[in-house]
């Protein structure tokens, strides 16, 4: 890893136990500083990106994923409780690795929301994604994210992050006291969204990972940007 | 997305003092919980929602977003018992009109704070947005317009192919969800594999025309003219005197442990006369461009 | 000194057998305009990729190409960058940015030209490009040929000195592409600028080409300038490039090319004007020796005898007879003039007649009757009561401009989108209460696009699992339908060997050429053995050569007993082998006939050869009719 790299990853550590804290410490000014806060997060990772020798096949890897990621939501519009995003995301990030990973997810979540409208959320989307495909990217040489059932887990516990880090952001800002009782209500609320976002995510894992992943590993050598350290997923062979 | 309808008053500004305005705006939306303060900016933003593009926008969100409103000033009660003056008691739990208050205000904050976005959306459109980011990180700003162009191509290309899946016979309606989903997936193979191998081709594009051998310039220019200088001079006075009365607590609102009575003074009603005209700048501009056309129309 | 010097160049792709390129020796001088032609895979791409060096394949290069005295690798970038333009074939692809005015200035911006200098640049080619009516829209809402010519404009902001341009217009309608291509003749005309372009559209093209280079695996066949070549290649008998040459050309040289090389002064026609004074001249010119000497004419007649001739090319065998065999007729004509030329037409219809009654059973497939569509509530209706009767057996070519709802009937019948009122009927039985499965088994779509098919990492993965839904959906339709005579696999077998896929079937659907792909997604479609075959364009982009190829490999289809419908803007393909046509205008099925009768009664709807020779000969349609009735 190299020093930037490094930096980089502490400094968002750093910038996300900030954000736990901050609800904590200021009162008053929980919203304003959240969002300074959630910008601290992302930013490391845009300023590793402008910084970073690209060739324009890369560039447009990294647009091209977020742009299908943005897209995924519409062969299952007759589904709404259906959320491939986060596959899509993770499934980029496990062929290219974290910091691809994180800007896919990012960048899908800014483009969407400039066809949906920007919001207050739109920070905290982009953190949410891009944190599901840094963590993706960052575990996926590790024995569970080659196998089936971790990545399952994996996918699980994200759909469910998901949702409640998104959760917070009003919490924080729109509550006079954070009880348990607030985080519980506001849990059980969007208790059905986030086990229809998990569930998807397990469902998708489980039959399309393969498949993906080979279709991935292919552009991935088309793209010139194969090396040895590959591919988490032993793709099976196509029948 | 896209054009505004409006592309003069406000909206015909430098984008750097649009989006300048709107980060002044939301900060007061987030941090002000005076009343006085709440209601006079969520009464502007309506107006500017109006002169923009005629309610249309507001009208879209505005139910979805009074509901998120009501939710939240009712529910704050139930969860909180802060306060001294107790109404009544509900489940054992008393219910304080402090707490019932701060979830209005905290209520109309937040309409406010989604409202100003309705509006920024309108006036600061997405290639404002990048040309105010690209002098910052040129390459995020190129990512995003890129892939802001391939959404309506792939968008287009998932419908064809499902078009395709339909006549074939795979995509059948009233089928199983399990079925859906699947299918669904199937499109979505079609296109990764389709668009990413035919991005190798828009990376020839680029490089056959210069992208990636040094630092690029920008063919957009906004120059800063007379006019924005000026209002940007009237938002730098008038800003700064809100931040300093902010600072000093001029505008602070108690709402525990009792609801703070109306206290008048100097400082307060200055500072929010400068909130007043600093919220009013683009319904002065607006207005001034709508009487301008009326005045027009009624002279021909 | 030359603008290009192209020495000894080969090319090998990694991991190929075989060179793509095989040396090529090729010069081009400063405002020519090269016109590139030869079939799909004979290196016209991989030629013109290597001609910029931002755009070169990763492979084995040999032999030298310089550019203006020097070295390609030795140019400084920003030269090459600049001097040096590119077009692509596909106008999706090559645009990065998201509105016209940000793709027009992604160039300059790349080289980082200041501000006003770019704004005044943009200025100039919005004016020359006409663009000021869609410089605000965002790329998606422009129309194919604009999305062309934005990519030109793009390039042309660096004032490149010279254009490559790899089948520009193999994507676009032809009247965009007639557009695209004049935009280039003033460029080239205007500007001096000099202009390689790879193309099948040697009608527009051979007229403003300095210079003719026929490419055939990976080798320079012919090069030279278009009289010359052109000439060598009838004299030469190469039956292979004759479909590369314009057709009103290969009139002139089937009439006369052994009296015109006799004379070189007379130069070949290349259009129909051109083609039309020379007929004409001929025949004037024809008349006034005949009348002279009215007893030589009827000894050549009598000379003449010689098995009528099925193959395109027949008269090459016996060109000057022929030549003879038309001076005579012609001028029997003028001399005759009316009752020659009823005897001929009626002599013309009976024949069709005959043709008629073998080529039609008779009873009818598909009948759509007054569909009336619109895609939004108060969008205006895209059909407008059209009715069309499809018979068995048929081959339906239909015609019809841009918006004038062609691919909407297509969708119609293939059931993606239901009419507001009309139905249609497949032999007598309504679509529209048939269950998508029945719909789907009975009648098949191919999408221009053969990308859409593609799901799996290999061909053959990709057809295994296309019967095996088949057979799915034929379980659970609980086997109504049609039984089959011979297995799936079989029937797949013999696809593969039909449209010679049985090389690739182990690749991967994407490593395909276009026409392979489009092969593939035909086997894919007619899997399900449909009585009905629908095809979107099928010879878009196609070169002369497949296109002959798939014309008989569609015939095989159709005596399989599939009828075909087919929409397309190829009139010629649809002259040769369509059985029946029908103009699609305004909503509404205008006019719908057997082929010649319905070309014949056309004036721009109809082919080259009738265009040029109609007037003497009213039946002739295709080079086979001239030859036919040469033969008489």
């Amino acid at each position: 890893m190299g020093k930037i790299k490094r930096l980089i990853y502490t400094g968002s550590l750093i910038a996300v136990i900030l954000l736990l804290a901050a609800v904590f410490w200021f009162e008053e000014y929980y919203l304003p500083l959240s969002f300074l806060i959630i910008g601290l997060a992302i930013v490391p990772f845009f300023i590793r990106f402008e910084r970073k020798k690209l060739r324009a096949e890369e560039i447009l890897l990294v647009a091209m994923l977020g742009a299908i990621a943005a897209v995924s939501r519409v062969p299952f519009a007759p589904l709404p409780s259906v959320q491939p995003t986060s596959f899509v995301i993770i499934m980029a990030a496990l062929a290219f690795g974290a910091e691809t990973g994180f800007l896919v997810g990012s960048i899908a979540a800014v483009v969407s929301n400039i066809f949906l409208g920007q919001g207050p959320w739109t920070p905290w989307q982009m953190f949410c994604w891009g944190m599901i495909g840094f963590t993706a990217g960052l575990l996926k040489d590790t024995f569970w994210m080659k196998r089936m059932w971790g990545r399952n887990i994996f996918g699980f516990l994200w759909g469910f992050l998901f949702g409640w880090i998104m959760n917070l952001w009003f919490l924080i800002g729109f509550y006079d006291q954070l009880s348990w009782p607030v985080f519980a209500s506001a849990y059980i609320a969007s208790f059905y969204f986030d086990l229809a976002h998990a569930l998807s995510n397990v469902f998708f894992l489980t039959l399309f990972s393969g498949v993906w992943m080979r279709i991935l590993i292919r552009v991935k050598s088309k793209y010139g940007l194969l090396n040895p350290e590959d591919s988490p997923i032993k793709s099976p062979q196509s029948p | 997305m896209g054009r505004a309808d409006m592309v003069y008053g406000f909206s015909g500004l430098h984008p750097r003092l649009c989006l300048l305005y709107f980060i002044v705006l939301l900060a007061a939306c987030m941090m002000f919980q005076h009343p006085v303060y709440l209601l006079a900016s969520l009464l502007c933003i309506i107006v500017l929602l109006f002169s923009l593009d005629g309610g249309r926008a507001l009208k879209k969100v505005i139910k979805g977003y009074l509901l998120i409103a009501l939710i939240i000033s009712i529910s704050n009660p139930l969860f909180s018992s802060r306060g001294a003056t107790i109404l009544f008691y509900m489940m054992d739990r008393p219910v304080t009109l402090e707490a019932i208050a701060y979830g209005a205000i905290f209520a109309l904050s937040l309409l406010n704070i989604l409202l100003a976005f309705v509006a920024f959306n309108l006036v600061v459109t997405p290639d404002k947005l990048l040309y105010l980011l690209t002098p910052y990180a040129p390459r995020t700003a190129f990512v995003i317009t890129v892939t802001l162009r391939f959404v309506p191509l792939l968008t287009r290309r998932l419908q064809q192919i499902m078009t395709i899946q339909k006549v074939m016979g795979y995509l059948q309606p009233g089928g199983s969800k399990k079925h859906l989903m699947r299918e669904g997936m199937e499109t979505m193979h079609t296109l990764v594999g389709w668009s990413l191998e035919e991005a190798l081709q828009t990376a020839g594009s680029m490089r056959a025309r210069g992208y990636g051998i040094g630092r690029r310039s920008s063919g957009t220019a906004y120059r800063m003219d007379r006019r924005d200088r000026l209002v940007l001079w009237i938002m730098t006075v008038t800003g700064l005197n809100i931040v300093i009365g902010a600072l000093f607590g001029v505008n602070h609102y108690e709402v525990y442990p009792r609801l703070q009575g109306w206290q008048w003074s100097v400082q307060l009603a200055i500072h929010l006369l400068s909130y007043a005209v600093f919220l009013a700048i683009p319904l002065a501009m607006n207005g001034k461009e709508w009487l301008h056309w009326r005045f027009i129309k009624s002279n021909m | 000194m030359a603008l290009y010097q192209i020495e000894h160049v080969s090319f090998r792709y990694p991991e190929a057998s075989v060179a793509m390129l095989a040396d090529i020796n090729l010069t081009v001088e400063e405002g020519e305009f090269v016109l590139l032609c030869g079939p799909s895979g004979s290196g016209k791409t991989t030629l013109l990729r290597q001609l910029k060096r931002e755009i070169r394949p990763e492979g084995q290069r040999g032999g030298e190409i310089r550019y203006r005295g020097s070295l390609l690798d030795d140019l400084e970038k920003r030269c090459s960058i600049e001097e040096i333009g590119m077009v692509f074939q596909d106008p999706d692809n090559q645009i990065v940015m998201n509105t016209v005015w940000q793709e027009l200035t992604f160039a300059m911006e790349n080289l980082g030209y200041p501000t006003e200098q770019i704004q005044r640049r943009i200025g100039e080619l919005v004016q020359f490009f006409d663009m000021e009516d869609w410089l605000q829209l965002e790329v998606h809402e422009l129309s194919g040929g604009q999305k062309q010519l934005l990519n030109l404009a793009s390039v042309m902001s660096l004032r490149p000195k010279v254009l490559l341009l790899d089948e520009p217009t193999a994507q676009l309608d032809p009247i965009a592409a007639k557009e695209f291509i004049q935009l280039l003749a003033r460029i080239n005309e205007e500007l001096s600028m000099t202009i390689i372009i790879s193309e099948h559209r040697v009608e527009e093209l051979f007229p403003l080409a300095s210079r003719i280079v026929m490419l055939k695996a990976g080798e320079v066949a012919y090069a030279g300038e278009p009289q010359e070549t052109m000439r060598e290649i009838w004299n030469g008998r190469d039956e292979f490039f004759m479909p590369y040459l314009p057709a009103v050309s290969r009139l002139f040289l089937g009439a006369g090319g052994m009296d015109a090389w006799s004379r070189p002064e007379q130069s070949i026609p290349l259009t129909v004007k051109a083609g039309r004074h020379w007929i004409s001249e001929y025949t004037k010119a024809l008349a006034e020796s005949l009348a002279r000497t009215p007893a030589e004419a009827s000894a050549l007649t009598d000379g003449v005898s010689g098995p009528p001739s099925k193959t395109s090319f027949a008269p090459l065998n016996h060109g000057q007879t022929l030549n003879e065999q038309v001076i005579q007729q012609t001028a029997q004509r003028v001399v005759q003039q009316a009752e020659r030329k009823d005897g001929l037409q009626s002599e013309w219809q009976a024949e069709q007649q005959t043709e008629r009654q073998a080529e039609r059973p008779g009873a009818s497939l598909l009948e759509c009757r007054d569909l009336f569509f619109t895609y939004e509530k108060h969008a205006p209706l895209v059909l407008k009561g059209c009715s069309l009767h499809i018979r068995q057996g048929e081959f339906f070519t239909l015609f019809g401009g841009n918006g004038s709802g062609k691919s909407t009937l297509l969708y119609q019948i293939a059931g993606v989108r239901k009419p507001q009122r009309g139905n249609i009927f497949m032999e007598g039985k309504s679509l529209l209460r048939s269950s998508t499965a029945e719909r789907s088994r009975w009648i098949g779509y191919v999408a221009q696009n053969p990308l859409l098919y593609f799901t799996r990492d290999t061909v053959r993965a990709q057809f295994k699992d296309r019967i095996e839904r088949l057979e799915l959906s034929l379980e659970q339709g609980g086997r109504r339908g049609q039984a089959f005579t011979v297995s799936r696999q079989e029937r797949l077998y013999e696809l593969v060997e039909l449209f010679e896929l049985k090389e690739s079937l182990d690749q991967h659907p994407l490593d395909l050429s276009g026409g392979q792909q489009q092969k593939a997604a035909l086997i894919l479609v007619l899997l399900a053995e449909p009585r009905l075959l629908l095809l979107d364009e099928p010879t878009k982009g196609l070169d002369p050569t497949s296109k002959m190829k798939l014309a008989a490999q569609l015939e095989a289809i159709r005596e399989r007993g599939t009828t075909i419908l087919m929409v397309s803007h190829d009139i010629e393909f649809a002259a040769h082998y369509a059985t029946r046509c029908g103009l699609l205008f305004d909503g509404k099925l205008v006019a719908a006939d057997e082929t010649r009768d319905f070309l014949r009664d056309n004036y721009f709807y109809t082919t080259i050869i009738h265009r040029t020779a109609g007037e003497f000969f009213p039946a002739a349609m295709t080079m086979k009719d001239i030859e036919m009735l040469w033969e008489k």
